[in-house]
């Protein structure tokens, strides 16, 4: 397991120059009917548990895919379905004598309703489906569950404009390990499911197909 | 004649130095991966919390020398079973030691009889020992505590006996205050030819 302490400072500090640069941007862009984009984002993640971890801490992450928009209801205009397909890197780090980082990569496929509140402010909500790829853990896919699910709520802006922005959070519903909890004596007290992640998601949307896609007449 | 006294003096009837030909495979622990997690697929690899410091099976052979091969001696001695897994704490070589009395494992087969296993140390019969800087009184302070050989089994081609388990105990310090060795954990690949090599003591 590699154990790379974080920069944060330089880090948060490119992700802001990032974002200033996107907003200039977006405040001179043309209004297009892109529904189907390119994505990126800088993932805020951590492990929600019932058992405790010792100097846990939250690790940053990104996403990187694809997302097609489509409206199917003639009569709701302003709902959509958003699909994505996403490369998603999720994880969590522990602090002792050594930074210890657990980084997730997954394969991830959320499936989102999608209501547009105003022209430039919509909301979406519903599942992400994920499979575990790759782990810097040793025998990570032999340690941590290979398929992940979670909620997701978030929102967006400048959804008609060729770039637009989002921000969502991903709340992992099922247990990403199966263990035991052994005591001091090493006696095996109980089976134990838990670990589920959680993230929270910044990121922005580049249209590269400007056409409404309607599954209706 | 002197080999012999030898061999005698030491009383090993079966005895195996096992080095794996293959590095050890540390999985940290889901739960604090400063301690391997517990397997029980041969992963050659052990650990516990000495007190509040770390004892790993990765072992130090000195300066700037250290290995992840795994590291366990299993010997027959009188009536009494005996491991010891070598590792380190802060870059010094330490070893956690046990030696198990009246379990009738004498031979290579009847290790898989130790599956699940539960051996209390009771510092008599059954000891547990934590050796870091070994001296000749390494051996005065006995382990309280115990064992678990949570699974034993032969491997996928039967050439080897996987031994998986977990152990904890506590012993007097210098000072009377009890060295705890908690959360031990153990998954080794012990084979049959190994137990062979110990033709070459006697």
């Amino acid at each position: 397991m590699r154990n790379i302490k974080t920069k944060k400072g330089p880090l948060i500090r490119n992700i802001l120059n990032t974002f200033i640069f996107l907003a200039l941007i977006l405040a001179t862009n043309i209004e297009s009917k892109a529904q189907v984009a390119i994505l990126a984002s800088g993932n805020y993640c951590n492990i929600r548990s019932d058992i405790s971890l010792e100097n846990k801490e939250s690790l940053l992450g990104y996403n990187l895919g694809l997302s097609i928009q489509y409206y199917p209801i003639k009569k709701f205009k302003n709902v959509s379905i958003i699909t994505e397909v996403v490369y998603n890197r999720k994880g969590y780090q522990q602090q002792f004598e050594k930074n210890y980082q657990f980084k997730f990569n997954y394969l991830s496929l959320p499936i989102l309703v999608n209501y547009s509140l105003s022209n430039n402010i919509a909301m979406h909500s519903g599942i992400e489906l994920s499979t575990l790829i790759t782990t810097n853990i040793a025998k990570g896919k032999e340690t941590y569950k290979n398929f992940d699910l979670g909620l997701v709520f978030g929102l967006s802006c400048f959804n008609k404009k060729r770039i637009s922005c989002f921000s969502r959070i991903t709340y992992g519903l099922t247990p990403m390990l199966d263990y035991y909890e052994i005591d001091d004596l090493g006696n095996f007290s109980r089976e134990i499911h838990d670990l589920k992640n959680i993230c929270l998601s910044i990121g922005f949307k580049i249209n590269i197909y400007n056409e409404k896609i309607r599954l209706y007449k | 004649m002197k080999k012999y006294v030898y061999t005698n003096s030491i009383l090993i009837v079966l005895a195996c130095l096992i080095l794996s030909a293959c590095e050890g495979t540390f999985i940290p622990d889901p739960i604090d991966p400063r301690l391997p997690k517990y397997t029980e697929n041969g992963y050659g690899t052990a650990g516990a919390f000495i007190n509040d410091r770390i004892w790993t099976s990765h072992v130090n052979y000195g300066f700037l020398t250290s290995s992840d091969k795994p590291m366990i001696k299993v010997w027959h001695e009188q009536d009494s079973l005996r491991f010891t897994f070598s590792g380190s704490i802060e870059q010094t070589s330490a070893s956690v030691e046990f030696h198990l009395t009246g379990l009738g494992i004498t031979k290579f087969e009847d290790l898989i009889d130790l599956n699940e296993q539960k051996i209390s140390l009771n510092g008599n019969k059954n000891i547990g020992y934590y050796i870091e800087n070994y001296s000749s009184s390494s051996y005065d302070k006995k382990g309280i505590g115990q064992i678990y050989f949570r699974n034993v089994q032969y491997n996928n081609d039967k050439s080897a006996i996987i031994i998986s388990g977990t152990f904890g105990f506590s012993l007097p310090d210098t000072h009377q205050i009890p060295l705890k060795v908690n959360s031990g954990r153990f998954d080794y690949k012990i084979f049959k030819t190994n137990f062979e090599q110990h033709d070459e003591y006697e």
